[in-house]
């Protein structure tokens, strides 16, 4: 799903990507996910019932018993407690990307909305240009250069998907500067940057805001999967994509309960975002018009 | 309507993945995950030669095979390889007794050795292996520009000279009753000399050729697919006739994938060189066949560094303790190894067998003590100091030993960092200073180059060994490894290598975890591989072939 | 008027690699130490390979003479030497490119007949499947590719045995076996975003007053159907295949280490982990390069079907 993200079409097939109504059950069950989740990246640690990180091999792959609600995994350590602590990476790492490329992503389509010409050429010219690094790709990259690990791999993803940020939003930010408001505003002397600042971005917020919380489900993903393929967050350190990678061996050894359970977190963490993404980009499109 | 069907199908969605959930429960607390391995029963070292004809076999490794070049070969995959392919001056039985291979020796006195090349041994293109080609291949072990593993195995060597047409005379400075072992491994195998000098820097590589003598020929290396040998119809031994069309030694590191493949028979064969803690499937399963042959090799931890906490013998000695030796057995053995008593294990008893028996049974199984352990730990003054541990996160059994030694510092109140490589890498930490900086120790399933405790001892007991990283020096053991391997009677070189072994267990400069027995993992269509650790040494596929 | 738009495309996907080239060959730089420590992935070098090295690379020349040189190097096929290996990166990316290449163009097969079926079917036909449809897509669409994976091998391969769990067999029928699995995995959250956008662009094509007035006219609702509804809906349709499809290169790497295949994406990842540079540089190159074709491919696409797009309107 890396760059699943479309460069033409962006405002209908996010619409389209569920018309079951955010309202009722789903809504109500993706806020709870939501909930869930990032109650857990908070305060996961002082939740956690067990020592995520230290094994006994002698506990391996035994199932839900007792205070283990979800059993042991690949090194006997208990898996409700790593899932716990886990949430932390996997859901501040998307965060992180989200909140650095949608920041640079908003500046740049802000400056070359207001300044068009030549300066909205060379910016558009420059992201067609990081258009041709799909994320994971860029992410390999950074860590083979800088080494395995969270900070090379998020910083990958956030120069990745900044294109895909600034080209969204960088119609949305010319349909702002044309609005009569702005040219008021500029005869009275106000100056770009506090027009940029006060009066533009506030205006497209819903729409950033919307764009952000789909963006963090491509973010989750993407990092659950460098993670898994071992470039991410390392081991033994919990995280959920690291989960699903350390207890893939046990699916063939008939005890799938582990890596099913992680994977079940990030799917459920993914549609609940979706589903709210899409009633925030409904409310953006509504309160354009 | 539309609101209730929506309900409905996610109501559907959501039972799906809890049923999904729920058929996936782990076993159950009190089943032993080990099964019903013994350890030591049943044990078998050769398989019922196979009868008919087969057109080709998958063989793992775990991982890719990086050389052919026997100076060069020091790990599973490209021991593998050369034994496939290629034959020593002397040759290691299953059982770990010494016999003839491409010559015969004989003493002329304790320090002139006398190798007899057997008549009608030739290389693959037909020439006759001569003394010049086995000089070469001695000679090329020594030189130091090459860079090769086995240097150390001849420094006792004065010196190498051919005699007549046949014949090899080794000289020595002084008796050396472990050369004839080491030269029935890696550093005796015999390539011809014209062609490796042809090759060059290409030889045994991906890039270029090699030349040998063994029933399978070499077809071809290619990186990321593997090693490919065809059936050698000119073999030099006319009663062995190879009944395998082509074998591929792949590898595979990654042990889920590895054994789907065992169990759906895209995989048929391989020999386990660490824990398969899927061995249970594979005994379950009704294509594969699994044997147990005794273990030549230890699952232990290199301390690479005295210079951090494990500096103190009272800290080594404490992690040790510590250990939970046990839930490695269960959960990375499946049952299939054996608690220490000494660091080599006791399939390595390949002589002077009494001495040994003897010994070993009455020297203390290594067993678990945390409060001993931690009142160790207490008197070295290192609680709280850290110990980092090099593994790789993409080997299964190594990542679990890891786990364990994590668990056994940290209940002694130390604490373990793990710096984790990957698995192509994790050959560097025997290799490359650089890759062990940082670190304190590493985990290793490690062996000897034939069936003598000493074999693996002298690599990292005695002074400049290959696998001593940090100088580790105790005159008493390096003065009874000294002796032993100038004794002739073999008797009185156990009672010495016996010293070694207990010294040794005090000083723990490599820790034993567990003495894994020898696993053969092959396809129920298949029979003949060698079934025990002398396949890292001797052909193991000369027998091997279809059952019928 | 279309040449010019061509031509444009065609300069933008130059300098797209050219740029791209450029970032790849300085990642040697970035690296923290020297080029050498880079180069060599931290291991220590006799000083022989040191110097082999520095003549390979030039590295005594200036700056963008290296990258001259390495740039000249690529053009002529020489993708430099594995350092783990020793052996040259093009013979072994020549090796691993059909692994790759099958997998994508299989799950680019996958998307385009089952999303688009799926879509049209969901999108002409409201009703039951209409609906089951969206929310197994909503559903699928959240689920990673290597999320997939492992379901898939836990029910097809562990309990069904219908297909092989790893590998990449022998011989053509055999091979397309053992990417069966793989495929599906790459394709199913792609899959469910293209028959997402194909039903919502059919349905919406469907609702547009031309269509109706056709309809009351009489025309067969067949004839309406393909020249109305699904040539202005292909639009759509097309570019979103198209960058789902481009997607799957990058996401290859991951379903390839998951089966264990023995292809570009998973090499490429264990080259990173063995910090073996001069593999991940040519790998990244190729797989940015081809991604880069795949997508002006889709441009071009896109303007053939949308006159609009050609007389030089940008599209977004």
């Amino acid at each position: 799903m890396s760059t699943g993200i479309p460069t033409a079409i962006e405002a209908p097939r996010f619409r389209a990507l569920t018309s079951v109504r955010a309202t009722g059950i789903v809504g109500i069950a993706s806020g709870i996910i939501l909930a869930a989740a990032t109650f857990a990246a908070i305060f996961g640690p002082l939740l956690a019932p067990y020592d995520p990180e230290l094994p006994n091999l002698s506990l391996a792959w035994i199932g839900p018993t007792g205070g283990h609600l979800l059993g042991f995994d690949v090194q006997g350590r208990d898996v409700l407690s790593r899932l716990l602590v886990g949430a932390q990476t996997s859901m501040l790492g998307p965060l992180v990307v989200v909140i650095v490329s949608v920041v640079t992503g908003s500046l740049l389509a802000v400056v070359a909305a207001w300044r068009r010409g030549a300066a909205d050429a060379a910016i558009s010219s420059g992201l067609d240009i990081l258009f041709a690094f799909p994320g994971i790709l860029l992410a390999v990259l950074a860590t083979a250069v800088f080494g395995a690990g969270l900070p090379a791999a998020a910083i990958a993803l956030s120069l990745a998907y900044m294109p895909y940020v600034a080209r969204v939003l960088r119609g949305a930010a010319y349909r702002e500067r044309s609005q009569p408001y702005v040219a008021a505003l500029e005869v009275q002397g106000a100056s770009a940057t506090s027009i940029c600042l006060r009066h533009l971005i506030p205006n497209m917020l819903p729409l950033i805001v919307a764009q952000a919380t789909i963006l963090f489900g491509y973010a989750m993903v993407d990092l659950a999967a460098i993670s898994f393929l071992g470039l991410g967050v390392q081991p033994p350190r919990p995280d959920w994509g690291v989960m699903i990678s350390e207890n893939q061996t046990g699916i063939v050894q008939g005890y799938p309960l582990p890596a099913l359970s992680a994977g079940v977190c990030i799917v459920a963490v993914v549609i609940a975002v979706n589903v709210l993404g899409e009633r925030l980009f409904e409310q953006a499109e509504a309160g354009r018009r | 309507m539309r609101w209730r069907r929506n309900r409905w199908a996610v109501a559907v969605a959501a039972a799906a993945t809890l049923a999904l959930v729920s058929a996936a429960c782990g076993r159950s607390a009190g089943s032993p995950a080990a099964g019903n391995v013994s350890a030591t029963k049943g044990l078998v070292t050769t398989t019922p030669a196979g009868s008919t004809a087969v057109s080709s076999v998958t063989w793992a490794v775990y991982r890719d095979t990086n050389s052919l070049d026997p100076i060069y070969a020091f790990d599973y995959p490209e021991n593998t390889a050369v034994t496939l392919m290629c034959e020593s001056l002397l040759r290691q039985a299953p059982d770990g007794s010494l016999h003839s291979g491409l010559a015969t020796l004989s003493y002329r006195s304790p320090t002139q050795l006398v190798f007899t090349l057997r008549p009608g041994v030739k290389f693959w293109d037909g020439h006759p292996v001569t003394p010049a080609d086995v000089v070469y291949g001695l000679e090329r072990n020594m030189n130091t520009k090459l860079g090769g593993f086995y240097g150390l195995v001849f420094n006792r060597v004065q010196s190498i000279q051919a005699a007549g047409s046949s014949q090899v005379t080794i000289t020595l400075k002084q008796p050396d009753y472990w050369l004839p072992g080491e030269l029935a491994s890696m550093p005796g195998i015999v390539i011809e000399k014209s062609f490796a000098q042809q090759q060059g820097k290409n030889y045994g590589t991906p890039a270029g050729d090699i030349m040998c003598t063994g029933a399978y020929t070499f077809k071809s290396f290619k990186p990321g697919v593997g090693v490919t040998a065809v059936a050698n119809p000119h073999y030099w031994n006319s009663s062995i006739k190879p009944r395998v069309k082509q074998i591929l030694l792949k590898g595979a590191p990654d042990i889920s994938s590895f054994t789907s493949a065992m169990l759906t028979g895209a995989i048929q064969g391989s020999y386990s060189s660490g824990g398969i803690p899927t061995l249970n499937q594979l005994q379950h399963s009704g294509t594969v066949r699994v044997y147990q042959g005794p273990g030549w090799s230890t699952d232990a931890f290199i301390v690479s560094s005295f210079k951090g906490a494990l500096g103190d013998v009272r800290v080594r000695r404490a992690l040790s303790l510590a250990l939970d030796r046990k839930g490695i057995i269960d959960s990375v053995y499946k049952g299939a190894a054996l608690m220490p008593r000494w660091v080599s294990n006791p399939g390595t008893f390949g002589y002077g067998k009494s001495v040994f028996t003897a010994a070993y049974a009455g020297s203390p199984v290594v067993s678990q003590n945390v409060a001993e352990a931690k009142k160790l730990v207490q008197a070295a003054g290192a609680t709280g100091k850290t110990i980092t541990i090099g593994t790789s996160s993409q080997l299964a059994d190594i990542s679990a030993d890891a786990g364990a030694y994590q668990a056994a510092a940290q209940a002694i109140g130390l604490k373990a960092v793990l710096k984790s490589v990957s698995a192509q890498n994790y050959i560097n930490f025997f290799i490359d200073p650089k890759a062990r900086q940082g670190i304190d120790g590493f985990l290793t399933v490690n062996y000897g180059d034939y069936a003598d405790p000493a074999a693996m001892l002298a690599t990292f007991d005695l002074p400049g060994g290959s696998q001593n990283y940090d100088n580790f020096n105790n005159p008493q053991i390096v003065s009874a490894l000294e002796q032993a391997r100038s004794t002739a009677n073999p008797n009185q070189r156990a009672a010495l290598v016996v010293r070694a072994e207990k010294l040794t267990m005090q000083q723990l400069p490599w820790i034993p975890d567990v003495q894994p027995t020898q696993q053969l993992m092959l396809s129920s269509k298949l029979s003949g591989a060698v079934a025990s650790f002398a396949y890292m040494f001797a052909p193991w596929a000369n027998s091997l072939g279809g059952t019928g | 008027m279309r040449w010019r738009f061509v031509a444009r495309r065609l300069a933008m996907l130059l300098i797209s690699l050219l740029v791209a080239s450029f970032v790849i060959f300085a990642a040697v730089y970035l690296a923290p130490g020297n080029p050498i420590a880079a180069l060599s992935g931290g291991r220590s070098l006799p000083p022989s390979s040191v110097r082999i090295l520095e003549q390979r690379y030039h590295l005594n020349a200036p700056f963008f003479g290296q990258y001259w040189y390495w740039l000249d190097n690529v053009l002529h096929g020489n993708l430099g030497i594995s350092i783990t290996l020793r052996e040259n990166v093009s013979t072994l990316i020549a090796s691993r490119i059909w692994t790759t290449a099958g997998l994508v163009l299989y799950s680019a097969l996958l998307i385009v007949v089952f999303g688009i079926g799926m879509g049209l079917v969901a999108g002409l036909r409201p009703g039951v499947l209409d609906t089951s449809t969206v929310v197994v897509t909503a559903i699928s669409a959240a689920i990673p590719a290597f999320v997939a994976a492992i379901v898939l091998i836990l029910v097809f391969a562990v309990k069904l045995g219908w297909f092989p769990a790893i590998g990449n067999g022998t011989g053509l029928a055999d091979n397309i076996r053992h990417l069966t699995l793989p495929a599906f995995a790459l394709a199913i959250s792609s899959l469910a975003i293209v028959a997402r956008v194909t039903r919502a662009s059919v349905r919406g094509e469907g609702e547009r007053e031309h269509v109706q007035t056709a309809v009351s006219r009489g025309i067969p609702r067949r004839q309406v159907i393909r020249r109305h509804v699904l040539r202005n809906a292909a639009i759509p349709i097309t570019t979103v295949a198209g960058i789902t499809i481009a997607s799957l290169i990058a996401v290859a790497a991951v379903v390839e280490t998951a089966f264990s295949l023995n292809g570009l994406g998973a090499y490429l990842v264990q080259a990173a982990q063995s910090k073996d540079l001069a593999v991940v540089q040519g790998i990244s190159l190729l797989l940015v390069s081809a991604f880069v074709i795949v997508n002006l491919i889709v441009d071009m696409l896109y303007s053939v079907l949308d006159p609009r797009v050609t007389l030089g309107s940008r599209a977004a």
